[in-house]
């Protein structure tokens, strides 16, 4: 029974370590896109709604950011980054609520 | 005479010798070609001529650049134009359940005239069918508009009657396959504004509020947690800011308004009837934020008043009362980037009666007031809604989600949960509810989600404000698969 537990919990830790690196790509986008684009920031504020996710796809492919990101940002993390993009990109589900002004 | 003769001489011969030399030179320089090549390499030398003057007209020159630019400049003019004429972005969603319901209850025998015990039903295979029509638009900076048009119908409904209030047009199932008004707003960030300030009006985002929006594998939907107002509802709300003066992310401060019912003549409908019932009003105040430390998580501290509510919006014949409702509710989405989301949600209510109205019941026509059979005293509900949802890393299977909720209310539960997304109200139940699901996503469009829910009532009419709740032993139970696409 103890060895179970033992197990069950092991099983879980090794699940949620999984998740955590499979899931760094909104904190990923956090930190190292709006460090820049940000209201004070080196460059305009931006948000993934801003472009469609297909868009943002040929967007990097295309080497269009005017910044060369590859001695900042690694190419695995590139595409969390783009993963996180695409998710929240203007083409998929927005949260919908009364505004909030800031 | 003989010295000139021989200068004579001499000049004549070198004449002669340089004459003679350019001659030759002259005829060495000659080239004899055919008229017709020698006309050929002339055109050829002039078309060579005009392409490097062409060329370096062109690299000095920008203007070739400019027409380019003019170009796209023409081109981009008419995809905005086009953008600007569509005004708005249309989505749609469609969604197909089965439900197999069981009960299990107390039923009023007409022949003994009593309650039996434990009557068993099942309602197996009962498909619907959701359509959503979503808009919106972005018309200035300041300017947003978000609508949604829906119909829910049971499959071969051929019965006209059914159940609707104001609350719950685009959610409850039935035989109607009118398109129903279900949201249409206008969010106005208000310029100039001594303080950030934003205008919210129309018929509002109010329904399947958070947390509702794990269970629904989607992004939150209305302003209102789920727990305390869950309704399809007209208002204005006033929203302040409050990030840049609190440093909480997302934070503001919401005073809302709203209606529950609007008294109405039949006949000239800008007018009011001569019952003397009054409106039911609602006027309601929010806190919310995201929780400090915590990304991707959100606070909401509410309170909601209803003023003069009525026995029955369907057909009112007295107002009956005031409740009041409070709430905090928390949640938190991928917590530490583990794929765990989670919440709870806390409620409270508290009633005002005002008098009794006459309420029809097997029995017959029998008085009741608000959470009373008086009408006289106070009464205090309390709810709390908590769940777990974890997102799988199995990315070969799209990442598929599990998550668990349970509900419980007590005796004098009461909240505004009409448009559920569940047809039995559940987070309205005096009793407890186990809900547990699994959604499996196809793609980023499709989903489907597998669910089974049961419900143990340990008080009658949940969801009713009036009469007092009796004791109650009932189950319902539902087991559903649905497909969901959205785009």
């Amino acid at each position: 029974m103890k060895r179970s537990f033992k197990r069950i919990l092991l099983a879980l830790a090794m699940v949620l370590w999984a998740n955590q690196v499979m899931a760094g790509g909104a904190d990923l986008f956090l930190e190292k896109c709006m460090g820049c684009h940000s209201r004070k920031g080196e460059a305009a504020p931006i948000s993934p709604a801003d472009k469609s996710s297909s868009v943002w796809e040929k967007y990097f492919k295309r080497h269009r950011h005017p910044v060369d990101l590859s001695g900042m940002i690694s190419e695995n993390e590139m595409k969390l980054i783009l993963q996180t993009l695409k998710d929240h990109a203007a083409d998929s589900d927005q949260p919908t609520a009364a505004i909030i002004p800031k | 005479m003989k010295a000139y003769g021989r200068t004579l001489t001499l000049t004549i011969v070198l004449m002669a010798v340089f004459w003679g030399f350019s001659t030759a030179t002259y005829a060495q320089r000659m080239v004899t070609i055919p008229e017709d090549a020698y006309k050929a390499i002339l055109e050829r030398l002039d078309t060579l001529q005009k392409r490097v003057d062409k060329l370096e007209r062109e690299r000095t020159d920008t203007s070739s650049l400019k027409k380019d630019i003019d170009d796209i400049y023409d081109t981009l003019d008419k995809v905005e134009t086009k953008t600007i004429k569509d005004k708005l972005n249309i989505g749609a969603e469609v969604r197909t359940r089965v439900d197999n319901f069981y009960y299990r209850g107390t039923y009023f025998n007409p022949f003994t005239g009593r309650y039996d015990k434990y009557i068993k039903d099942h309602k197996d295979n009962h498909w619907t069918s959701r359509f959503r029509l979503n808009l919106d638009a972005k018309i200035t900076r300041e300017l947003m508009f978000h609508g949604r048009l829906s119909v829910t119908k049971n499959w071969a409904d051929n019965d006209p009657e059914n159940f609707y209030t104001d609350f719950n047009r685009g959610h409850a199932a039935g035989g109607n396959t009118n398109v129903q008004f279900e949201r249409a707003y206008i969010d106005w960030i208000v310029p100039n504004s001594p303080v950030p300030l934003a205008i919210t009006f129309g018929r509002h985002p109010s329904t399947e509020g958070p947390p509702v929006e794990f269970k629904e594998n989607r992004q939150r939907q209305s302003t209102y947690p789920a727990l305390l107002f869950d309704g399809e509802a007209d208002g204005i709300v006033a929203t302040i800011g409050l990030e840049r003066y609190t440093g909480l992310k997302n934070s503001g401060l919401r005073f809302a308004y709203g209606k529950g019912f609007q008294d109405d003549d039949d006949y000239e409908n800008y007018l009011d009837t001569r019952s003397g019932l009054d409106d039911t009003n609602f006027m309601a105040l929010f806190f919310e934020s995201e929780i400090p430390t915590l990304p991707r998580s959100l606070m909401v501290l509410s309170y909601i008043r209803a003023f003069d509510m009525v026995d029955n919006p369907l057909g009112p014949n007295k107002n009956v009362g005031d409740m009041d409702l409070y709430g905090i509710h928390l949640q938190a989405k991928d917590i530490e980037g583990t794929g765990l989301d989670a919440f709870l949600s806390w409620g409270l209510n508290y009633s005002h009666p005002g008098g009794t109205t006459m309420f029809n019941t097997p029995m017959g026509p029998a008085p009741v007031g608000l959470l009373t059979n008086d009408g006289k005293d106070n009464k205090t509900g309390w709810a709390i809604y908590a769940g777990l949802r974890y997102t799988m890393p199995l990315q070969m299977l799209n990442n598929p989600k599990i998550g668990f909720e349970y509900n419980h209310g007590s005796q004098y539960w009461f909240t505004f949960t009409q448009s559920s997304i569940e047809f039995y109200n559940k987070l309205a139940t005096r009793g407890d509810v186990y809900d547990i699901y699994y959604i499996q996503p196809f793609n980023r469009y499709l989903f489907a989600r597998i669910g089974y829910t049961y419900i143990d009532y340990d008080y009658s009419n949940s969801g009713m404000h009036l009469g007092k709740p009796m004791d109650q032993d009932d189950i319902l139970t539902d087991f559903y698969i649905l497909l969901d696409c959205r785009f």
